[in-house]
């Protein structure tokens, strides 16, 4: 079976005006994979899909599709497809003419089109004879984004590109297109790369990451290798939630407001601890860390509760389960403790 | 309170607007079944071969200069909507405008003199370059505009489905720019058909066109129904294809 090609950016820079927007990037991404590039907005990962798609030239570098160097490639005859932050569906055509259209342009017969368009109409789940002939505007938030997914896969290209499509749907109908586009994505074994800066989305979706921030990739791994092992405070606190502390490490513990740290570092310390692993109560056997705090305030997430503890100067964000923090009141004392295994130590970034 | 006092400051001018423009109108149409042909004139100017001749004249003009200014237009409001600078696009836009703030006299007697200096002064030439100097700005900027509203990503996505740029010109930009055009040339062919000032101060004898007539049947033969029953015919032409266009151009917009 056929598999989408590998793409590969080598020391990728762009500037505008005297804006750097990427710093040297380099990235390799596997023939068939589902990319996602995670960030926070201006951070570049726009700019990187635009390169990639032929749509903006980078000052150095270079973008290699399958091995073939393309960075001269204009945007028209590279082998890759875009679905656009707002979708740029063409307003004056058909949803059958906006699917049909790069076909149209290499002048295809109509049954070889027609053919076509109802097969990936039908990936997309629109069914052809109720949705073909009608207006763009006449289709909902969600049915739009099927058409833009379903142009792009006319093409039938190596690499699809999505930038944040899905970021002013319902989280509903959202929910249901990620979990189509998986599928999709299965099937076709399409290299897909998807860009947006909800972690969610990120880690629901790819199977493997990068993280970026300021023009520069930060790190890059699977979800799970990326949430359990972040290599930096930044990435720890983008990709999902995380208590950052900065401290003063001396002679094997790091001091704050009442909290004694066992670390081996000396001197200005960063800390990282996921609010999942710190617990409240009674300390087991293996936590090193343990503080007494006064709950400041609560927030039920569903299964999941917050509470948010003032410890001195700091406060600590603490997950639990609903049922245990349903009994925790605001005002309240409670005791903390985690292991020193599951938080991270980082030297600042200057 | 408010909402009563804008329904006045609305009202009035509208107000002030139609009586302006249909009381001439309406003095015109008894004017011209007064004489002592009655409703006959009509038949009788409709069917003058010499009054079909300068109509004609006048028409092929009218397209002539709507043609030109049309293809002028179109690269300079290509290029003033997707390539120019904010800066450089401000500028260029300003200073096609410039001319129109000049009265149409004045504006006339200075081209009537660098005419004059290239000797082409009187001739079908010469008049054509006036019409084009005069009508260019209204053919530029609905087009400029309506290309200004596309949207770009619409540009890129036909890109990134294989479009070339010609391809992305005839497939996206000229179709999502057709009310622009469409009325840019209703503006254009209309004005240009009853113009009056450049025709005669520039043509010569290649100036004798529809206002023309209409002032010699008014001025010189003082044949005042034949004049008016000409001119309420004219203008009712421009009513019926300006309301056809904005019925158009509001079903192709929506």
């Amino acid at each position: 079976m056929k598999k989408g090609l590998e793409l590969r950016l080598e020391g990728v820079v762009k500037k505008f005006e005297n804006v750097v927007a990427l710093d040297g990037v380099d990235l390799k991404v596997e023939g068939g994979e589902l990319f996602a590039i995670l960030g926070p907005s201006g951070c570049g990962k726009t700019t990187l899909l635009r390169i990639v798609a032929g749509l903006t030239a980078p000052d150095e570098g270079r973008v290699y599709i399958g091995g073939r160097d393309v960075t001269k490639t204009p945007a028209y005859e590279r082998p890759v497809s875009m679905v656009f932050q707002n979708l740029a569906l063409f307003p004056h055509l058909s949803v059958y003419k906006n699917i049909a259209f790069g076909m149209e342009l290499r002048g295809l017969d109509e049954s070889t089109m027609e053919r076509r368009v109802s097969e990936v109409m039908e990936l997309v789940r629109l069914p052809y004879s109720e949705f073909a002939h009608r207006r763009i505007n006449q289709l909902s938030g969600g049915q739009q984004q099927r058409v833009a997914i379903a142009r792009a896969l006319a093409k039938d290209p190596e690499i699809l590109l999505m930038d944040e499509p899905f970021s002013h749907l319902d989280y509903k109908v959202k929910l249901e297109l990620i979990d189509e586009l998986r599928r999709l994505q299965r099937e076709l074994r399409l290299t897909t790369i998807y860009v947006t800066h909800d972690q969610n989305d990120a880690m629901m979706l790819a199977d493997r990451l990068a993280v970026m921030n300021n023009g520069r990739v930060l790190q890059i791994g699977t979800p799970m290798e990326v949430y359990s092992n972040p290599a930096s405070p930044f990435v720890a606190s983008f990709l999902g939630e995380a208590n950052i502390l900065r401290l003063e490490a001396s002679e094997g513990y790091a001091r704050l407001d009442g909290l004694l740290i066992p670390v081996s570092e000396e001197g200005e310390i960063m800390i990282a601890i996921r609010p999942e692993h710190i617990k409240i109560g009674q300390a087991e056997s293996g936590d090193q860390v343990s503080v007494e705090g006064i709950v400041e305030d609560r927030v039920f997430m569903g299964p999941l509760a917050k509470i948010v503890v003032r410890v001195g100067n700091q406060k600590l964000k603490v997950y639990s389960e609903s049922r245990i923090i349903q009994r925790i009141r605001v005002g309240e004392a409670v005791q903390l403790h985690w292991s020193t295994a599951e938080m991270k130590v980082y030297k600042p970034e200057k | 309170m408010s909402q009563k006092a804008f329904k006045i400051l609305a009202y009035t001018p509208l107000i002030y607007t139609l009586i302006a423009f249909y009381t001439p109108l309406l003095l015109m149409l008894v004017e011209s079944v007064s004489g002592k042909r009655g409703a006959a004139v009509y038949t009788d100017v409709l069917t003058n071969i010499n009054y079909l001749k300068v109509v004609s004249y006048s028409g092929y003009i009218a397209l002539l200069t709507t043609f030109i200014t049309f293809l002028i237009a179109l690269p300079i409001a290509y290029y003033l909507a997707f390539i120019a600078s904010e800066r450089l696009k401000l500028n260029l836009l300003i200073a096609f405008n410039v001319p129109l703030l000049v009265n149409l006299l004045l504006r006339t007697y200075a081209l009537l003199n660098i005419l004059m200096m290239l000797n082409i002064a009187g001739t079908f030439q010469g008049l054509m370059i006036g019409m084009i100097y005069q009508y260019f700005p209204l053919m530029l900027l609905p087009i400029y505009s309506s290309f200004e509203r596309i949207n770009h990503a619409l540009i890129e996505a036909a890109e990134t489905l294989g479009a070339r740029p010609k391809e992305q010109f005839l497939k996206v930009i000229l179709p999502l720019g057709l009310p622009g055009i469409v009325s840019g040339a209703t503006l254009v062919s209309l004005t240009a058909f009853t113009d009056f000032v450049t025709p005669a101060m520039l043509g010569g004898i290649h100036g004798y066109t529809l206002g023309y007539l209409i002032w010699d049947l008014f001025l010189k033969y003082r044949n005042w129904e034949t004049g008016s029953a000409l001119a309420f015919i004219i203008t009712l032409v421009a009513v019926a294809v300006s309301t056809i266009y904005t019925k158009w151009g509001v079903k192709i917009e929506a």
